[in-house]
């Protein structure tokens, strides 16, 4: 084999050498912008996960909610059939003190 | 060296580079999602907490109108009952025989306007309900209650419902029972109250 033979037969392996490199460069960049893009997509996924998640938590909260007003209009009602018992029991009592007062002021002479 | 050995060596060093270059990509690729995951997460979550707060805040102001319109209701209701004890003590009053009525409302007449000479109002329901003998009734029961008081009856009824009213020169003493009730009324709710709500 001459010297011009074997200088042509490294220049072949370095050609190919050089296109392997280059090759796995290029292989680097698809694979770096494959996870660009996967991050990417699951940033924008995160923002549909959080509107499924408030579409949940504004589901619960209005059942909470519900559930509150509920026990709060029922303790007023039955509070207020307390305070109707009451009035019911305490009303004679309660016409004669304040026609006591009523008569109190007369006795004072207005 | 051989010439072939040099050529491999070539080969084989392209390929440990290009290896090197494509697990560096790897571990690059796995760290941007890796973040990218990580950011999702923590948006994710910060999302939901905002929303979270944003819906109790919001919760919270709905739930206070409903407690307030059910603690205005239970006041309203305590309210009423008590103005029921007023309507009805006032209507007690009136209902009395004209006689004992006019002698209650002379006792209202305080000492010292009896002095001065006056001219003394009725209420338009009293002469309404009671008729022309209201006058006298009146009249009657003044002289008893305060016999060195002068005054005179107004023909015509004043402005008001119940009781009386009396002018002299300088002032004029509102005794009707509407103004008895809403000057005490404050005083007079809270006596009720207690007695209306005891257990």
């Amino acid at each position: 084999m001459s010297v011009l033979e074997s200088v042509r037969k490294v220049q072949g392996a370095e050609a190919e050498a050089g296109a392997i490199v280059a090759s796995s460069h290029d292989q680097a960049a698809e694979e770096l912008d494959r996870a660009q893009r996967e991050a990417a997509r699951l940033v924008d996924a995160a923002r549909d996960i959080a509107r499924e998640g408030f579409a949940r938590l504004r589901e619960q909260a209005l059942r909470e909610e519900e559930r509150a007003a509920g026990d709060i209009n029922e303790a007023a009602r039955v509070e207020m059939a307390e305070i109707r018992s009451r009035a019911d029991r305490n009303r004679a009592a309660a016409t004669a003190a304040l026609t006591e007062l009523v008569a109190r002021v007369a006795e004072n002479g207005g | 060296m051989a010439l072939a050995d040099i050529v491999d060596r070539i080969l084989a060093d392209a390929g440990v580079q290009a290896d090197r270059i494509r697990a560096d990509a790897a571990g690059q690729a796995e760290a941007i999602v890796t973040a990218g995951r990580l950011e999702a997460a923590a948006r994710t979550e910060a999302a939901l907490a905002q929303s979270a707060e944003r819906l109790e805040v919001e919760r919270n102001i709905r739930l206070s109108g409903v407690r307030r319109e059910a603690r205005t209701a239970v006041l309203a209701l305590k309210r009423d009952l008590v103005n029921d004890i007023f309507v009805q003590v006032e209507k007690d009053l009136v209902r009395r025989s004209p006689e004992e009525y006019a002698m209650f409302l002379a006792t209202l007449v305080p000492a010292e306007v009896a002095k001065v000479q006056s001219a003394v109002e009725f209420g338009r329901g009293d002469l309404a309900r009671i008729g022309t003998g209201w006058h006298g009734l009146v009249g009657a029961a003044l002289a008893r209650r305060h016999p060195d008081w002068r005054f005179t009856l107004s023909e015509e009824s004043g402005d008001f419902d119940s009781g009386l009213r009396v002018r002299d020169a300088h002032s004029v003493h509102d005794l009707s029972l509407e103004m008895l009730f809403e000057e005490r009324r404050t005083r007079w709710e809270v006596v009720v109250a207690k007695v209306l709500f005891a257990p």
